[in-house]
C-alpha cells in the first residue's frame, strides 16, 4: 500500500455513553452505549462514508468529531488538534478545520439572519474580514455552491430546500476547512434537488480538496460519492473497506444483509438478486447483546458468538472485518 | 367478472380554487401492485385520500370517478362508504405511530377492526388477531396482544398497521409511504409481506413512494405524477429501460445507481416543481423540460397512448430517449 499523507481526522477507541452516570436517574437505567470503542481515519480530499440503521450512533460520532458530544472516553484529532476535553478557546481553532452540515437545512438556519450574515458569520467573528473585503468573500462562497451573490440579501424562509442546503454548504465553506462532517445531508431532500447537492459536493471536493466524514444510510449515495466505507451496527465498527472492495466483496453478515436490503433502482438486477431478510429488529443500545452484539440477528451465528465479541480485524484485500467467521 | 378492479377517471381535487390534483386517470388490475411516484407535493397522497374519500377539510373533490369493483365510491352515502374502508379497501399511511390509537393495546385494536366488519364474537375476532400477527411476522402473538403503540419498535408498529388494514382481507391495499420512515432492514421485510400479501390472498396494492429503489422492487406497473398530473403510465420494467416523458428519464437518472461510475456527474432537473398558482396553460413541466419547445408552453400535452400498455403526456415522447445518454 502506497503511504498515506498525514491524516486530518484520527479517532481512536472513541466511546460515547450517554446516561452513565450522575443524575436522579442514574443508579437504574443502563448507560446508552451509543459508540463503543470505535477508531478510523481520513485522509486529506478523502470521504469516508459511515453507513447503519438508525440509532446505532453515527450522528454521535459525527457531533463528537465537531466537538457537539462530550466523549466518555477515547481521542479524536483534527490535524492532529485533540478535540476530546478541549476548552472554548482550543475548540475555536479546532472549527476552522472541521465544520458539519446537517440533515435538515431548514432546522440547521437561523432565520432571522440573512443568508450574507449567515454566510459570513464565522469569518467576521474571527475578524477575518470586513465591509467590502467581507461582501466578496461571501459572494464567491454563494457562487461556488450555485447561488448568486444578490442572494445575500435574503433570508432562509425565501428559498427551496436545496437552495437552503447549499446555504449550509456555503456557511461550513467559509473558513476553508480541511474536513467536513456530512450528517445525511441529502436526506430531506427530493431526488433531482439530491442529485444537483451531490454534484456539488463532488465538485467542491475536487477543486478545494476537502475531506468529508459522509453519513447516510443510502448504500447507493454511499458507493456514488465515497472512497472508503465504514459500516456500523450497534456503536460497534462491523466492516471498513475500500469503495470497490465493500461493494464488490462485502464480508461482514450484517454489511451482506443491508445490502441486500437496499433496493435497487433497476428492476431487472433488484429482482434477480438473493435476498437476506433480517429477523427482527435492532435490539437497543442500552441493552448491547453479550458476544458479537449482531448474534441475536446473524443468519450464520453460532454458540460461541454468544460470548466471544469478535475484533475488527484486517483481511488480505485490506478490508477490515469483525467476525469469526467471515 | 372483469379484470379491472379499480378504475379512477378524471380525478380532479381542489384547494383554495385551484386544481391540486388535476384529471388524474389510471385503472388497476386484480393483484396487481401500481406504484403512484413523483417529488414531494405533486398530488401523491391527495389522489390517495380523495379515492379514500378522506380528504383534509381544506380540499374538495371537484369532479371524477371512482370505480371499485363496478360500484362508484364517489356517490356512495357516507356510511357505505365508512364500510368499505376497511373492509373492501384499506389503508396505510406514512407515520404509523401517528395512525395507532396509542391508548388501546394493539390487539384490541385489531379485534375491532375485524368485529366491525364482520360482527363476529371477541373470541373469534381474536383468533383472527393472532393469525394476523403470525402472517405480518410478529413473533411471540399473544404476548403481542397486549402491548400498547408505545412498546413496539417503529417497524412493528408499520407491521401491525398493515395487519389491521389486511385483517378483513380487502380486495385493495392502498399504502402512501409505508416503508419511508423505517431502515431498509425493515423495510425490506414489509415488502415482503406485501409481496406474500398479494401472491396468497391476491390483493391489489397502491403503493405511494418517492423511492425508485422500491418502484423497482415491487411495482408491476407505475403511474409517475409531476404537477398534480400523471405523466406517464407503463409497466415497471418497461417505464425503467425507456420511459417516454422527460420527467420520468431525469428523475431516473438523477438517482446514483450501484452500477454507474462513482462521482460521476449525475442529471439534474433544474428549477423546482410550481405551485398551483404558477401553473400557466401549457405543460406543467415546460419551465424545467430541456425539450420544451414553444408548442409546450401554449397547449397542455394530454396523456396519450404510444404503446401497449403505455401512456405518457409529452408532445415531444418520441425524443426521450435521447436524453438518457449518458450525460459526459
Ligand atoms: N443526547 C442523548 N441522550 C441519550 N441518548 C442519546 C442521545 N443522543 C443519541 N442517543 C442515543 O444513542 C444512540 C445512537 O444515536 P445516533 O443519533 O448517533 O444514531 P444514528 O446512527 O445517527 O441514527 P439515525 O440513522 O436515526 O440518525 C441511539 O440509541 C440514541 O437514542
Ligand atoms: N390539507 C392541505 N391544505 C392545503 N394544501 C394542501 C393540503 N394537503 C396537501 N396540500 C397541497 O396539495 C399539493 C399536493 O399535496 P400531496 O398530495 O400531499 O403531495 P405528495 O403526497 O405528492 O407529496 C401540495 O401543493 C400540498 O402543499
Ligand atoms: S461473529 Fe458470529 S454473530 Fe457475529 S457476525 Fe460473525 S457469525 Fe454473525
Ligand atoms: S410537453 Fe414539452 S415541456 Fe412538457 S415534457 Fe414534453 S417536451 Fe417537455
Ligand atoms: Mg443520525
Ligand atoms: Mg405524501
Amino acid at each position: 500500500m502506497s503511504a498515506r499523507p498525514d491524516p486530518v481526522l484520527v479517532v481512536d477507541d472513541l466511546a460515547v455513553h450517554f446516561g452513565a452516570r450522575g443524575g436522579l436517574l442514574a443508579s437504574k437505567a443502563p448507560p446508552v452505549r451509543a459508540v463503543d470503542g470505535v477508531s478510523f481515519s481520513i485522509a486529506p480530499g478523502e470521504t469516508l462514508g459511515l453507513v447503519g440503521e438508525s440509532g446505532c450512533g453515527k450522528s454521535t460520532i459525527s457531533n463528537a468529531v465537531v466537538g457537539l458530544v462530550r466523549p466518555t472516553r477515547g481521542s479524536i484529532k483534527v490535524r492532529g488538534a485533540e478535540v476530546v476535553g478541549a476548552d472554548r478557546s482550543a475548540l475555536n481553532d479546532i472549527r476552522r478545520n472541521v465544520q458539519m452540515i446537517f440533515q435538515d437545512p431548514a432546522l440547521s438556519l437561523n432565520p432571522r439572519m440573512s443568508v450574507g450574515e449567515t454566510v459570513g458569520e464565522s469569518v467576521y467573528v474571527r475578524g477575518l474580514a470586513r465591509g467590502g473585503a467581507l461582501r466578496e468573500r461571501v459572494a464567491a462562497l454563494l457562487t461556488a455552491v450555485g447561488l448568486r451573490p444578490e442572494h445575500a440579501e435574503r433570508y432562509p424562509h425565501q428559498f427551496s430546500g436545496g437552495q437552503r442546503q447549499r446555504i449550509v454548504i456555503a456557511r461550513a465553506l467559509a473558513l476553508e476547512p480541511a474536513l467536513v462532517v456530512c450528517d445525511e445531508p441529502v436526506s430531506a431532500l427530493d431526488v433531482s434537488v439530491r442529485a444537483q447537492i451531490l454534484n456539488l459536493l463532488v465538485g467542491l471536493q475536487e477543486r478545494l480538496g476537502i475531506a468529508y466524514l459522509f453519513v447516510s444510510h443510502d448504500l447507493a449515495v454511499v458507493r456514488h460519492i465515497c472512497d472508503r466505507v465504514a459500516v456500523m451496527y450497534l456503536g460497534k465498527l462491523v466492516e471498513v473497506a475500500e469503495r470497490e472492495t465493500l461493494f464488490t466483496a462485502p464480508k461482514h453478515p450484517y454489511t451482506l444483509a443491508l445490502m441486500s436490503a437496499v433496493p435497487e433502482a433497476d428492476p431487472v438486477r433488484q429482482r434477480s438478486k438473493t435476498r437476506i431478510v433480517l429477523q427482527g429488529d435492532l435490539p437497543s443500545p442500552s441493552r448491547v447483546p453479550t458476544g458479537c452484539a449482531f448474534h441475536t440477528r446473524c443468519p450464520i451465528a453460532t454458540e460461541r458468538c454468544r460470548f466471544d465479541a469478535p475484533a475488527l480485524t484486517p483481511r488480505p484485500d485490506g478490508a477490515l472485518v469483525s467476525c469469526h467467521y467471515a | 367478472m372483469s379484470d379491472v378492479l379499480l378504475a379512477v377517471e378524471n380525478l380532479t381535487v381542489d384547494i383554495g380554487g385551484t386544481a391540486v390534483v388535476d384529471g388524474v386517470s389510471f385503472a388497476m388490475r386484480r393483484g396487481e401492485v401500481l406504484a403512484l411516484v413523483g417529488e414531494s407535493g405533486c398530488g401523491k397522497s391527495l389522489t390517495a385520500m380523495a379515492l379514500l374519500r378522506l380528504l383534509p377539510p381544506a380540499a374538495r373533490l371537484a369532479a371524477g370517478r371512482v370505480v371499485l369493483e363496478g360500484q362508484d365510491l364517489a356517490a356512495l352515502p357516507e356510511r357505505a362508504m365508512r364500510r368499505l374502508r376497511g373492509e373492501a379497501l384499506s389503508i396505510i399511511f406514512q407515520e404509523p405511530t401517528a395512525s395507532l390509537d396509542p391508548l388501546a393495546t394493539v390487539g384490541s385494536q385489531i379485534v375491532e377492526a375485524y368485529r366491525v366488519h364482520r360482527g363476529v364474537t371477541r373470541a373469534e375476532a381474536r383468533r383472527a388477531a393472532r393469525d394476523m400477527l403470525d402472517a405480518v411476522g410478529i413473533p411471540d402473538a399473544e404476548r403481542r396482544l397486549e402491548q400498547y403503540p408505545f412498546e413496539l419498535s417503529g417497524g412493528m408498529c408499520q407491521r401491525i398497521m398493515i395487519a389491521i388494514a389486511l385483517v378483513c382481507g380487502p380486495s385493495l391495499l392502498v399504502a402512501d409511504e409505508p416503508t419511508t420512515a423505517l431502515d431498509v432492514t425493515i423495510q425490506a421485510q414489509i415488502l415482503d409481506l406485501m409481496r406474500k400479501l398479494v401472491a396468497e390472498r391476491g390483493a391489489s396494492i397502491l403503493i405511494i413512494t418517492h423511492d425508485m429503489g422500491v418502484v423497482a422492487d415491487i411495482a408491476d406497473r407505475v403511474a409517475v405524477m409531476y404537477a398534480g398530473r400523471v405523466v406517464e403510465v407503463a409497466p415497471v420494467a418497461e417505464l425503467f429501460a425507456s420511459p417516454r416523458h422527460p420527467y420520468t428519464a431525469l428523475l431516473l437518472a438523477s438517482v446514483p445507481r450501484l452500477d454507474a461510475t462513482p462521482k460521476a456527474q449525475l442529471a439534474t432537473i433544474e428549477g423546482r416543481v410550481p405551485s398551483p398558482d404558477e401553473f400557466g396553460v401549457g405543460c406543467r413541466f415546460a419551465g424545467r423540460c430541456p425539450l420544451a419547445v414553444q408548442r409546450c408552453h401554449e397547449a397542455p400535452p394530454a396523456l396519450a397512448d404510444i404503446g401497449r400498455d403505455h401512456a405518457a403526456a409529452c408532445w415531444r415522447s418520441a425524443d426521450v430517449a435521447r436524453l438518457m445518454e449518458p450525460a459526459s
